[in-house]
């Protein structure tokens, strides 16, 4: 069962590694990938390599769970309109994970479905129907659903998780000040104390 | 000419499928995603003669609806093609109307006669009356109905594993005439010399029934501005060096102009349809030009297409260029192709799984600024993908668009 899941930045990358270990997923191999990892000379097509070795089945993909960062304003929704529709049918379980930051849900949702649209939008329509599912103090959980437009041909399925202020905010981490040892702890004590990984089973299963 | 919209429905692997193509074109993506088919069905738009057998093979496989439809805004003008399975009834009237027609031509020239339509309309119904079942259910099997709106027309595939059934109906023919319009057609002095001719033209018709499919003429959208070159090497660079005349001499010349100029190969003195000069330090030396470099030689067939008179305003469809070229003449055949298209106005459709074009494509160091503007006005990038083998995704990339995604998010612009 392979699962993508996309977050903006490098702390959103901290708090899915912490909250992933206490989902109970038991010999599960999870690959973090961070865009500012990757040297310049591996740097060309790089996202594409890394997304087709781990779709495709073959022995020299050993994980279950990609995790990947992305950084830069809206990039994390590019790379979901640029790609991952097209890998939908493939990955089991395809999850945003974005910070609400000045917008709202009905904000969000738009902002996707206007990438989508410019690139999908004059050759086969594509419908994005979102429906809420669950929300806690912190978080909004919605899955959506592409359907090619005017037809019931779906596409696939994905989850989108909102964190309605943004996680450093909810967690008080301050960015140039904080380690990352501290950040750990910050993360790990807003998951604990907010029962996150109850919230977190029913989206990552 | 410029294709705006293009809606193609049920060809080959396109199930549906729409493109709002701009001037320079590229087609990427997996194999069997149907790029190939969008090229196609272009080409079929214009020149539906090329429909020449497999009749069946052109529809989808995974739709009901034995219909293609293809839909283009061209310019101003809008522009249809929609091509079904042809009814048995169909068929049969166009073959009879093909068969006698064929029939009564020759017949025409060795009689210096004229028939009347009466008469054709006659024997046509004989032909139906003893058509051969197996012939019936072969041309059934392999006719198509092709209509643009305005005009209708039925075209359908001969083999000559029906040349016996052939043989036997025109004898059929034959026998008829011989019978019953002989005598009340022409007293009795003629009727020898009749005989004759009649006998002449069904042996004609018989053994050359290849010349029945001669009647079929298409006349639904038939346009000559659409170029369709599928591969740069291979045999037909050598048909068009064959038939050549001294206007094609003129433009080798032109070519060779360019191929020095833009050093295509090194130390080029003269190049023309039989052999390349070379300058080498013992003088002047020879090579025949089939010895030459397949990428090379593709760069010469892409130049002879776009020399020719015709291609003033046209459409281009290049169905996977790169095949033997190196990188290097990669560089050259993109910036042929953006010059070409703004000189000449051409649109043009490119077929690709090099990462090398859209490369140069998006590059500021291997083009020159005035390529680089034309591109941003005028390239669109279709990454093409499938979903179940059946329904074509299609994505739409403008220049900046494919910029930002091989640049920022670090894709393969050709897809996962």
């Amino acid at each position: 069962m392979k699962k993508v899941i996309i977050c903006e930045g490098f702390n959103d990358g901290l708090f899915m590694e912490s909250l992933v270990s206490k989902l109970g997923f038991h010999k599960t191999k999870i690959k973090i990938f961070k865009q500012l990892d990757v040297s310049i000379e591996e740097k060309k097509d790089a996202e594409t390599r890394i997304l087709r070795s781990f779709i495709d089945d073959n022995s020299f993909n050993p994980y279950d769970i990609l995790i990947k960062l992305e950084g830069g304003k809206d990039s994390a929704i590019k790379l979901f309109s640029r790609e991952l529709v097209y890998s939908l049918r493939k990955i089991d379980n395809l999850i945003l994970i974005l910070d609400i930051d000045n917008s709202n849900f009905e904000g969000k949702k738009n902002l996707i479905k206007d990438m989508v649209n410019k690139i999908f939008g004059q050759t086969i329509p594509l419908e994005l129907n979102f429906k809420e599912k669950n929300q806690n103090k912190h978080l909004h959980h919605s899955s959506c659903k592409v359907t090619i437009n005017g037809t019931k041909q779906e596409v696939g399925e994905f989850q989108m998780v909102l964190f309605k202020n943004n996680l450093e905010n909810v967690c008080g981490i301050v960015n140039k000040k904080d380690t990352e040892e501290d950040k750990r702890i910050k993360i790990e004590k807003l998951i604990t104390e907010n029962k996150l990984p109850d919230f977190f089973s029913q989206i990552i299963n | 000419m410029l294709i705006k919209n293009i809606q193609i429905e049920n060809y080959k692997g396109i199930s549906k499928l729409t493109l709002n193509p701009k001037k320079i074109n590229i087609l990427v993506g997996k194999n069997n995603t149907s790029k190939t088919s969008v090229l196609e069905a272009i080409d079929l738009l214009f020149h539906n003669e090329r429909i020449r057998r497999n009749m069946s093979s052109y529809f989808n496989i995974y739709s009901e609806e034995r219909t293609i439809k293809i839909n283009a805004q061209i310019n101003e003008k809008k522009m249809d093609l929609k091509i079904r399975e042809a009814k048995e009834s169909e068929i049969m009237n166009k073959f009879s109307h093909d068969v006698i027609e064929s029939f009564l031509q020759q017949l025409s020239e060795l009689s210096k006669t004229k028939y009347s339509k009466n008469i054709a309309k006659g024997l046509e119904n004989i032909v139906v009356i003893n058509i051969d079942e197996e012939l019936k259910k072969y041309l059934t099997k392999n006719s198509l109905f092709l209509t643009n709106g305005k005009e209708e027309d039925i075209i359908y595939h001969l083999s000559y594993g029906m040349s016996d059934e052939i043989k036997l109906l025109i004898e059929n023919v034959t026998n008829y005439m011989l019978e019953k319009l002989l005598p009340e057609l022409f007293p009795d002095k003629q009727k020898d010399e009749f005989s004759k001719y009649l006998k002449i033209a069904s042996r004609n018709v018989v053994y050359s029934f290849s010349d029945i499919l001669g009647w079929q003429k298409r006349k639904i959208n038939k346009k000559e501005d659409v170029f369709f070159i599928r591969s740069l090497v291979g045999n037909e660079i050598g048909s068009h060096f064959i038939r050549r005349s001294p206007e094609d001499s003129v433009r080798m010349n032109k070519i060779e102009k360019i191929a020095k100029e833009e050093k295509l190969i090194g130390n080029l003195d003269r190049l023309d349809f039989d052999n390349a000069v070379f300058s080498t330090p013992h003088g002047l030396g020879g090579h025949p030009f089939s010895f030459l470099g397949d990428g090379f030689k593709a760069m010469i067939r892409l130049l002879w297409e776009l020399s020719s008179d015709k291609i003033n305003k046209s459409i281009l469809l290049l169905d996977e260029p790169e095949t033997h070229m190196h990188p290097g003449y990669i560089k050259e055949l993109i910036k042929f192709i953006i010059n070409f298209s703004k000189k000449l106005d051409i649109q043009v459709f490119i077929t690709t799984h090099s990462p090398d074009i859209l490369d140069i494509l998006l590059s500021t160091d291997d083009l020159e600024e005035e390529e680089q503007k034309y591109l941003k006005d005028e390239l669109r990038i279709f990454r093409m993908n499938k979903i179940e083998e059946s329904i074509s995704m299609v994505g739409a990339f403008d220049y900046e668009q494919a910029k930002e995604t091989k640049k920022d998010l670090l894709l393969d612009l050709r897809g996962v």
